[in-house]
């Protein structure tokens, strides 16, 4: 009986197909399959995503929920108070914002989100292009704004603080032909729209 | 005494309980070596290029942002080693009766820390949340999410470790007790590896600005959380798997599958305590049901030594078993050899002073030696069993 295939122990295949077969699927079948799948969380106008502890912000209606739960929505758990993240897309352009302890100023945090961003390799060639500036919320709260770019294109990003010791990042990534542009004005009616009450979102 | 039927010689009882030895041994699979190259094995391929492709996982992974968050991941890495120490030594302690080599060890650990967390798992848990999120909600997915992924992708993911150490040792690998224990190593391999991405993750908590005392708190809760956590879970599956390939003797399948569940069952449900304790036990449900979950964890895991042991109990003995024959050790000392810690500490209590006491310690240590001996001999009195023979001999004759 021949025990050889291709140089190889007919009886090594099995177990060797076995681990090939079941590392294929968790690596390669199933992010194609999500890949394949479409979001199909839409902002529908008045949606505002729950970011804990009563803090709110409303993105442009029409845009995928990347991450995110809605006020209102039904969970078991509240969204954690110290610490959330949530991510929107629409016209070009992925809004990621995190919220999380902080205890400092607003220019504080903008500066401490850049120190990070220059060290990591996520966004190569982050550069700020010009000198922050004051950006108002809806509500009076008052953060700051500035632009960078990348070598993978242009974005803004915005800071704001708030007296329950928290601060909240807002990432905007374009990738650099105009897109940043054409939405600005959704980009700051979201910003306009953070809004902090102090307790538990409601919708 | 022994009788001689028409054609057939006489067997002596002596020739049975000889090849009963040389069963025992071959079927335990004890003392065979084992060898990690192996160029004509599929697996040994397959094992080089899933370490290859998971230390490349992880070095992308960690490379984003090592320079932003490269003290939390530093305390990781320095906290977590340590940490792992005493896990090796617990582990050892357990690799008793026929015992395994630690270079398939070193193996089990290398693959659930790189191919089993990195290639694998990794990609398969981010696919699954994501797909949870999209089809049921984010809420859904935050709160039952992990609880119904990773016990399929991480299990299934460490499991291969086993799976691919049976290709490479088929010889070697025999046992449910063998599965349980290259389970616990390749869970240990993924969960230190995991903690360490978890440490290296939540540097980027308060903005990446206090890191250390991220750090610190995840090597705390994660290091508390880890005790009944991957080890046990796949060493659990692992054991179950092997019932389930029929390598536990016949009729166990069903114990196999079992096992294989409740692994599933048990990681889900630690994953799923917060979202499962509050809709169970109220606002206090989470630690209510840690609690009992540890609980759970370990009596399923005594449940799976305790069913996994007999083989290995009933190896031991026969491959003792001659020598009571020639008088060098008797049955009890037998027994007590292949038994557990109770049956080795009931045969030391039962000795009549302090001193009888010693000697039978000396001479089950001895017999230990001389069973690892005969089996690497292949049963065969080679001058290494020899050896052990006079040394248990030697040792008796001290009391």
């Amino acid at each position: 009986m021949e025990y050889r295939w291709w140089g190889l122990d007919r009886r090594s295949l099995l177990p060797a197909a076995v681990v090939v077969c079941v590392g294929l699927l968790l690596s390669v079948v199933l992010p194609r399959i999500d890949d394949a799948v479409a979001v199909n969380e839409i902002v529908r106008p008045g949606d505002r995503l729950d970011l804990g502890g009563g803090l709110t912000i409303a993105p442009p209606a029409g845009w995928e929920v990347l991450a995110g739960i809605k006020v209102g929505e039904k969970t078991t758990l509240p969204v954690p108070e110290d610490a959330a993240d949530a991510s929107v897309a629409g016209g070009g352009v992925t809004a990621l914002i995190r919220v999380d302890t902080f205890d400092g100023t607003p220019e504080a945090l903008l500066d401490q989100v850049n120190h990070t961003q220059k060290r990591t390799s996520n966004q190569p060639g982050f550069t700020v292009t010009a000198p922050p500036v004051p950006v108002e919320t809806a509500e009076g709260n008052v953060g700051v704004l500035e632009r960078y770019t990348s070598t993978s294109g242009e974005g803004l990003l915005a800071a704001f603080t708030f007296h329950d010791g928290r601060g909240m990042s807002l990432s905007v990534a374009a990738t650099g032909d105009g897109q940043l542009a054409e939405q600005a004005g959704r980009i700051e009616r979201m910003i306009r729209s953070i809004r902090f009450t102090g307790k538990a979102a409601t919708p | 005494m022994s009788t001689a039927t028409a054609g057939h010689p006489a067997r002596e009882p002596a020739d049975d309980l000889a090849a009963g030895r040389r069963l025992a041994i071959e079927a335990s699979g004890w003392g065979e070596p084992f060898r990690i190259v192996q160029p004509r094995n599929a697996c040994f391929w397959l094992l080089l290029w899933g370490l290859g492709i998971g230390a490349t996982h992880l070095i992308r992974y960690f490379a984003v942002g090592v320079g932003a968050y490269g003290t939390g991941l530093g305390i990781g890495i320095v906290a977590f080693t340590l940490y792992t120490i005493p896990w090796l030594f617990l582990l050892g302690h357990h690799n008793r009766y026929t015992s395994l080599p630690p270079k398939l060890f070193a193996v089990a650990f290398a693959w659930g820390a790189l191919a089993s967390a990195f290639w694998m798992a990794l990609p398969a848990n981010t696919a699954i949340l994501s797909l949870y999120g999209k089809n049921f909600g984010y809420g859904w997915a935050g709160d039952w999410g992990a609880g119904l992924t990773a016990p399929f992708t991480e299990e299934t993911a460490k499991a291969t470790a086993l799976v691919l150490l049976i290709g490479l040792a088929p010889r070697v690998v025999r046992s449910p007790y063998d599965g349980l224990m290259i389970g616990a190593f390749a869970g240990l391999g993924f969960q230190i590896f995991e903690d360490v991405l978890y440490a290296y993750n939540n540097a980027a908590t308060g903005f990446g600005l206090d890191q250390a005392a991220t750090a610190w708190k995840i090597v705390a809760v994660r290091g508390l959380a880890g005790l009944t956590g991957h080890v046990l879970f796949s060493a659990v599956f692992c054991a179950g798997l092997m019932w389930l390939l029929g390598r536990g003797g016949p009729g166990h399948r069903l114990r196999g599958l079992l096992f294989v569940v409740a692994a599933l069952f048990l990681h889900g449900g630690w994953d799923d305590a917060a979202a499962l304790g509050t809709v169970l036990f109220g606002e206090a449900g989470p630690v209510i049901l840690m609690g009992l979950m540890v609980v759970v964890d370990l009596a399923v895991l005594w449940l799976a030594f305790r069913l996994a042991a007999p083989q290995e109990k009933a190896w031991i003995r026969a491959i003792l078993a001659p020598e009571t024959a020639s008088g060098l050790l008797t049955d009890t000392e037998v027994r007590a050899a292949s038994g557990d810690r109770e049956a080795r500490r009931a045969h030391l209590k039962a000795q009549p002073d302090r001193r009888h006491r010693r000697t039978a310690r000396h001479v089950l240590a001895s017999a230990d030696d001389l069973a690892k001996e005969l089996a690497l001999s292949g049963g065969e009195d080679s001058p290494d069993v020899l050896h052990a023979r006079e040394e248990t001999a030697r040792l008796r004759a001290l009391a």
